[in-house]
């Protein structure tokens, strides 16, 4: 027997999962849980919560509910074009339709089509739990603490993602956005690997910089060490250290074979794309 | 008379987009009892016991020992309905467990343990050395013309593993009736009098007892000519034992593991050319990895040597092929039937020799072109017109290929290169040889009713090629009726006479044929108001007779032609591709439906491109390792660009309006034009497909 619900609010939501404990799940979009066939004795459908499909947007932050749809966010010009760009790539228009953003982040697959770009975007996880006196309180986690490997993630079984937060400033004043996925296909196709570039040049001077690959680890893997040593220098000095740089990024993936592509493919892409973003 | 090619709505049209139709697992019957298998987990070895857990009333489980004949008739009968005392490949089936509740049934499957005794596993065509099947066949003198050779070539290529992915997975449901000692099949099929057969034999039950009803079926693409027949005997085993219905239905993952699938292949071609880069000589050797069971192996492999020098005229030549057996799950049918795998290999070796030799693919080609009249490689003859060079002026007023070809051969630098590939090929139509005549002997009946609507009683079926369509077309034009009062229902074998199965391209031209003369033969006795009936059998063409021994004499009655190009843009980053145009320009004699033809040409080139390019399926120690539509890959519409398509006319005379087989040809040139296009845009030779991203960065990386 499975109970379902279908809150109206947050707080009930959380109400609901914090009575059920562990065997309730959170259904948002349900794309990932019903074609592996998961379930639970307690399914909480969270449709039918207005507060989640909220996107706002001030000067410093964008922030997008965790109840949005791809298809939403997609629509949404203020929504940086890139992340729609990627968005738009996912599997299939019905897929998009129910699937979620927080979705895509809670499912915490290595491949996860939006991961890399939220890690370079420093994507923050608003998760909401109700304390004793039934108010909702909040804390706040960047995506890099917030998945931990493969499906794991540092929710509690009381909590919930309420948001997901941009901060914006820093993306705006990108000079060079990139992003690719590469697929077996063009639609219905989990990434082989993935990749998302962002850097700013002011001056001939890199100021800003930041590097992801996708389905080459068990997380996304982005380096801050080898970005903070990138940053600064003359477009010059990184051309010089363009192959070397491209060569310590070789160090720090872990592709592996299986039945989608093979790891030399995954490592050398990866490489190839990088070395691309990389001329200045 | 108004053109019989302009499109009509099909037959089946209705019916399916009401959601209307009854596949086979929208079946319900009266205490209908589900089931799973009993699978081997390994890829060979000794069964030294089963132990099953205690089955609850209403539970049954049937083996071998239950059969009264535990051979399987698919061409030859190696293979049992359920493995007994040895299991050769991964998913075998071992038992079928049927009950009432499907998660109880599922349980008791994995609750039943088996015991091996693991033998050694022959899990590559590398490593096989026992042959399911043997051809040869040469012509003039091959060892002469290589001695005095002014260069040899020699190449090998390999092709892989293609999935069919029909929509609608595998799918039988049995019914015996105990009173009447008969047995009820219906399912989804491609062949009723196949499955009839087979049922009869492992059941040992008379003509008169056994009888097949075609469900809607889903697409078949050759998965479900010879596959059908297995689980249907084991459906219908299952039924008599626990005398109830019951249904066997895979799922999607089970089907892309057990059933039959396009055969990997290794072709090693050595080609000897004159002073003036003439093909004097070819020497080819082919290897088709049979699986686990020889089944129809040995037949795909005479299409396979039947085309190995595509559309080519050589002098001298030498054919083997080997179909081999390995402990993988056996291959069988797939739209093309080995014809493939030679003609991405022909049509590779054509585009290397030219390189070689500093000819353009299509010069060099059109140096070796068959015409009418010339002969066969197996000393038939080509008795129709052979309209290559129509074909090549048409394709190349669509697409420009020669002068994209000069200039994408000037030095691309950047990211993005570009390539454009050409293939030729052709499709024999029917049945190899003469099985035509001296097996199949055909036979179609027109029933008229006193209301004057004719029913058309055959065997072939409807798998979403649109035959009703066609089928229902020709009668209506022959005898001069509005289409609606034509009924083609789907066969049931206790209704229809035996016209054969739907496979080979062969239903349309050689079954069509006999529709339209039972339909003129109608008209001749026309009498409004009054039930008649009309029957047509089968009359064999002036051929030169096929001697099997010999592998000599006409193996086609007809050829079907047809010339691809496919242009595409290469990613050096990634070796990813990109579709820029696809043209198809074919000759199926005449088009009985112009939708309907598109289809199969759309659909024909994009298996094809898929089968070239994306459709990567590999055996991991005996074990399918893609085996769901998330893992391997088929092309969508998001994959390709809106194909240009032509057809030519070329009227026929033994097919009905002229028509030729055309199903399968569409199939076989998006394989050599796709990975031609990647060849010249990255400027490096590729003979093993798939050609994936990997191959292609693997190849740039040496």
């Amino acid at each position: 027997m499975v109970t379902t619900y279908r809150p109206a609010s947050v707080l009930e939501a959380l109400r609901l999962k914090q009575q059920a404990q562990a065997e309730a799940l959170f259904v948002a979009g349900g794309t990932d849980i019903m074609p592996a066939g998961r379930t639970a004795p307690v399914l909480i459908y969270l449709q039918g919560i207005d507060e989640l499909r909220e996107v706002s947007k001030s000067e410093d932050v964008l922030r997008m509910g965790a109840g949005c749809t791809y298809t939403q966010l997609i629509g949404d010009k203020r929504i940086p074009e890139i992340l729609r760009e990627s968005m738009q790539e996912i599997a299939s228009p019905a897929i998009r339709n129910v699937g979620t953003l927080a979705g895509n982040i809670c499912n915490a697959s290595p491949a996860g089509d939006t991961l890399p770009l939220l890690y370079v975007l420093d994507a923050i996880l608003v998760i909401g739990h109700m304390d004793e006196q039934g108010k909702l309180r909040t804390r706040r986690l960047g995506i890099e603490a917030f998945i931990q490997g493969v499906r794991r993630i540092a929710l509690r079984p009381s909590e919930m993602v309420l948001a997901i937060e941009i901060p914006c400033a820093a993306y705006e004043q990108m000079t060079k956005l990139q992003r690719f996925k590469a697929g077996a296909r063009k639609a219905q196709a989990i990434a082989k690997l993935s990749f998302a570039g962002l850097c700013r040049v002011e001056g001939e001077v890199l100021q800003d910089v930041r590097i992801a690959f996708g389905a080459v680890g068990a997380t996304v893997i982005r380096s801050w060490t080898i970005e903070a040593k990138m940053q600064g220098l003359t477009l010059t000095e990184l051309a010089a250290r363009r192959t070397a740089i491209v060569h310590e990024y070789g160090r720090i993936l872990r592709p592996i074979d299986d039945q989608r592509s093979t790891a030399a493919y995954r490592r050398q892409v990866c490489l190839n794309l990088l070395e691309d973003f990389l001329r200045l | 008379m108004e053109d019989i090619s302009k499109a009509v709505e099909r037959k089946d049209h209705r019916l399916k987009m009401s959601g209307r139709a009854e596949y086979t697992c929208d079946k319900r019957l009266e205490g209908m009892l589900y089931s799973a298998f009993v699978r081997s987990e390994i890829a060979h070895g000794r069964i030294l016991d089963i132990t099953l857990p205690d089955l609850p009333a209403g539970y049954v489980a049937v083996g071998g020992h239950d059969l009264y004949d535990n051979h399987l008739p698919v061409v030859t009968d190696e293979q049992p309905v359920f493995a007994v005392d040895e299991v050769c490949f991964v998913g075998e089936a071992i038992l079928l467990l049927a009950g009432p509740d499907l998660a109880t049934v599922r349980r008791l499957c994995r609750e039943t343990k088996v015991t091996y005794e693991e033998l050694p596993a022959v899990l590559t065509l590398d490593e096989a050395t026992e042959m399911a099947a043997h051809y040869h066949y040469r012509k003039g003198d091959v060892e002469a013309a290589f001695a005095q050779a002014a260069q040899v070539v020699e190449e090998t290529f390999t092709t892989g593993y293609q999935e069919q992915a029909y929509l609608e997975v595998q799918g039988m449901v049995a019914q015996w009736d105990a009173e009447n000692g008969k047995m009820h099949v219906f399912g989804s099929l491609q062949a009723p009098y196949y499955v009839k057969n087979a049922v009869m034999r492992v059941l040992g039950l008379d003509d008169e007892h056994v009888r097949v009803v075609q469900q809607v079926t889903g697409g078949g693409f050759g998965g479900k000519e010879d596959y059908p027949s297995l689980i249907a005997c084991q459906a219908a085993a299952a039924a008599k034992k626990a005398g109830a219905p019951v249904r066997v239905a895979y799922d999607r993952r089970e089907d892309m593991t057990v059933t039959t699938k396009r055969h990997p292949s290794r072709l090693h071609y050595a080609a000897a050319l004159d002073a003036q880069h003439r093909i004097i000589a070819l020497k080819a050797d082919i290897c088709l990895d049979a699986g686990a069971y020889p089944g129809l192996s040995g037949v795909v492999l005479q299409r396979s040597v039947n085309v190995a020098a595509g559309v080519y005229k050589i002098e001298h030549l030498d054919v083997d092929g080997r179909a081999v057996i390995t402990h993988t799950v056996p291959n069988g049918a797939f739209r093309g039937f080995g014809g493939p795998q030679s003609i991405f290999a022909m049509e590779s070796l054509m585009n290397h020799l030219a390189a070689k030799v500093g000819m353009t693919p299509l010069a060099f080609r059109q140096m070796h072109v068959v015409q009418q009249g010339d002969d066969t490689v197996t000393g038939g003859k080509f008795h129709q017109y052979v309209p290559i060079p129509d074909l090549l002026a048409k394709v190349e007023e669509m697409s420009a290929y020669s002068r994209k070809y000069a200039a994408y051969s000037q030095p691309q630098t950047g990211r993005y290169r570009r390539g454009i590939g050409l293939s030729l090929f052709l499709h024999g139509c029917g049945f190899t040889g003469s099985a035509e005549k001296d097996i199949l002997r055909a036979r179609v009946i027109l029933r008229k009713y006193a209301d004057d609507t004719v029913e058309i009683l055959a065997s072939n079926v409807d798998i979403g090629q649109g035959l009703k369509t066609t089928f229902s077309k020709i009668v209506a034009a022959v005898l001069d009726l509005p289409l609606e009062r034509i009924i083609c229902p789907n066969p049931d074998t206790d209704r229809v006479p035996d016209s054969g199965p739907t496979v080979a391209s062969r239903s349309l031209m050689i079954v069509g044929k006999l529709v339209e003369r039972a339909a003129r033969k109608l008209k001749a006795g026309w009498e409004s108001g009054k039930e008649q009936e009309a029957v047509a059998d089968y009359e064999a063409p002036e051929l030169i007779p096929w001697d099997m021994d010999k592998f000599s004499g006409d193996a086609y009655p007809a050829y079907s032609w047809g010339v691809n190009v496919v242009e595409l843009e290469e990613d050096r980053l990634t070796g990813m591709t990109k579709l820029l145009g696809v043209w198809g320009v074919f000759d199926v004699g005449k088009v009985i439906d112009n939708t309907v033809m598109l289809g199969q040409a759309e659909g024909g080139m994009l298996q094809g491109i898929g089968y070239g390019s994306m459709e990567k399926m590999e055996a991991a120690a005996g074990k399918i390792r893609q085996n769901s539509f998330t893992d391997y890959m088929i092309p969508t519409a998001m994959d390709t660009v809106p194909n240009q398509i032509a057809f030519i006319d070329n009227y026929y005379a033994d097919g009905p309006f002229g028509a030729k087989g055309a199903g399968e040809l569409t199939l076989l040139g998006g394989a050599p034009a796709y990975t031609a296009a990647v060849e010249q845009a990255a400027g490096k030779a590729y003979p093993n497909i798939p050609l994936t991203p990997e191959r292609i960065l693997a190849a740039e990386a040496k």
